[in-house]
């Protein structure tokens, strides 16, 4: 018994051997409690990503708006000068051939008159 | 080892808060956990810093299904026994000399002739014995709580703590 307590007060005496340099653990609570001195919560991981979604959908709906309003795709403006046959097509619709003959033959037969 | 009242409260407290808790009541056992394994301070404070990370980064998935000190210890010692690997680029073997060697050379280590004896003694145990001396005589815990904390049972640590004084002694007189 007596040898176990001779060993035990070894180890005591081998543990002051080991040193930590004053105001340690006062500098570690410090640096990571800082949150609390602020009392500014700790941003979550999931905020910090939510953010940067945030972020992308805005720039994405921005310039999707920014895309409609300056480069309009072609057609969407009607009567634009240049636009393409079709549309010349969908302004006759409804309108027969005979009636457009007609309308051209009367258009030449007025000319003429005045000539 | 202190463990917050009562577990249920404690877990509803915004996480921030159950950081600053942890860090002010366990900073300086979590240190002595991890020093008697990586042996200087520099590589402790290095360590410690490391295992507050993991710590505040795993808290929130934390179920509080063991006790916190336990599951604080087993994030440090591996987080120690990592460290070593990395740094000292081999698995350090219980009785490597080069962790003494290390220990000398710590400016925050004074031991004379007769402590590194004991360390070389107690570097040769097996890392069950190792693990109930560091407990026992860095953290000054009892041999219910290094069972709680471990999970082997009070008989079997007693058992190994009887090994190791009888090793320890051999080694220290014969050397």
């Amino acid at each position: 018994m007596k040898e176990k307590t001779d060993i035990e007060k070894l180890l005591e005496q081998q543990k002051s051997h080991y040193k930590v340099p004053e105001g340690y653990f006062d500098e570690i609570i410090a640096k990571y409690t800082q949150d609390n001195a602020t009392g500014k919560p700790r941003k979550t991981k999931v905020f910090r990503i939510g953010h940067r979604w945030m972020v992308a959908a805005g720039l994405l709906l921005f310039f999707s708006i920014a895309f409609h309003k300056w480069f309009k795709p072609y057609g969407h403006t009607p009567a634009h000068p240049g636009k393409p046959a079709e549309h010349h097509d969908a302004l006759l619709e409804g309108i027969s051939d005979d009636e457009i003959i007609d309308y051209l033959m009367d258009y030449t037969d007025a000319v003429d008159m005045m000539e | 080892m202190k463990e917050p009242d009562n577990l249920l409260d404690f877990k509803k407290k915004p996480i921030h808060e159950q950081i600053n808790w942890i860090v002010k009541n366990y900073s300086q056992d979590l240190y002595w956990v991890i020093r008697p394994i990586v042996k200087t301070h520099e590589n402790a404070d290095d360590v410690l810093q490391n295992t507050l990370m993991k710590v505040f980064q795993n808290l929130p998935k934390f179920r509080y299904d063991s006790k916190l000190f336990s599951w604080l210890y087993r994030i440090a010692v591996n987080e120690s026994l990592n460290y070593l690997k990395k740094h000292y680029k081999h698995d350090v073997e219980p009785d490597d000399d080069s962790m003494i060697n290390l220990l000398v050379s710590d400016t925050y280590y004074d031991g004379d002739d007769i402590s590194l004896r004991l360390e070389k003694a107690m570097a040769k145990l097996p890392p069950k014995q190792q693990e109930v001396f560091r407990l026992k005589y860095f953290n000054n815990m009892k041999f219910n709580e290094i069972s709680e904390l471990t999970g082997t049972s009070v008989g079997s640590l007693k058992a190994n703590y009887h090994h190791a004084v009888k090793k320890i002694k051999h080694l220290v007189i014969s050397h």
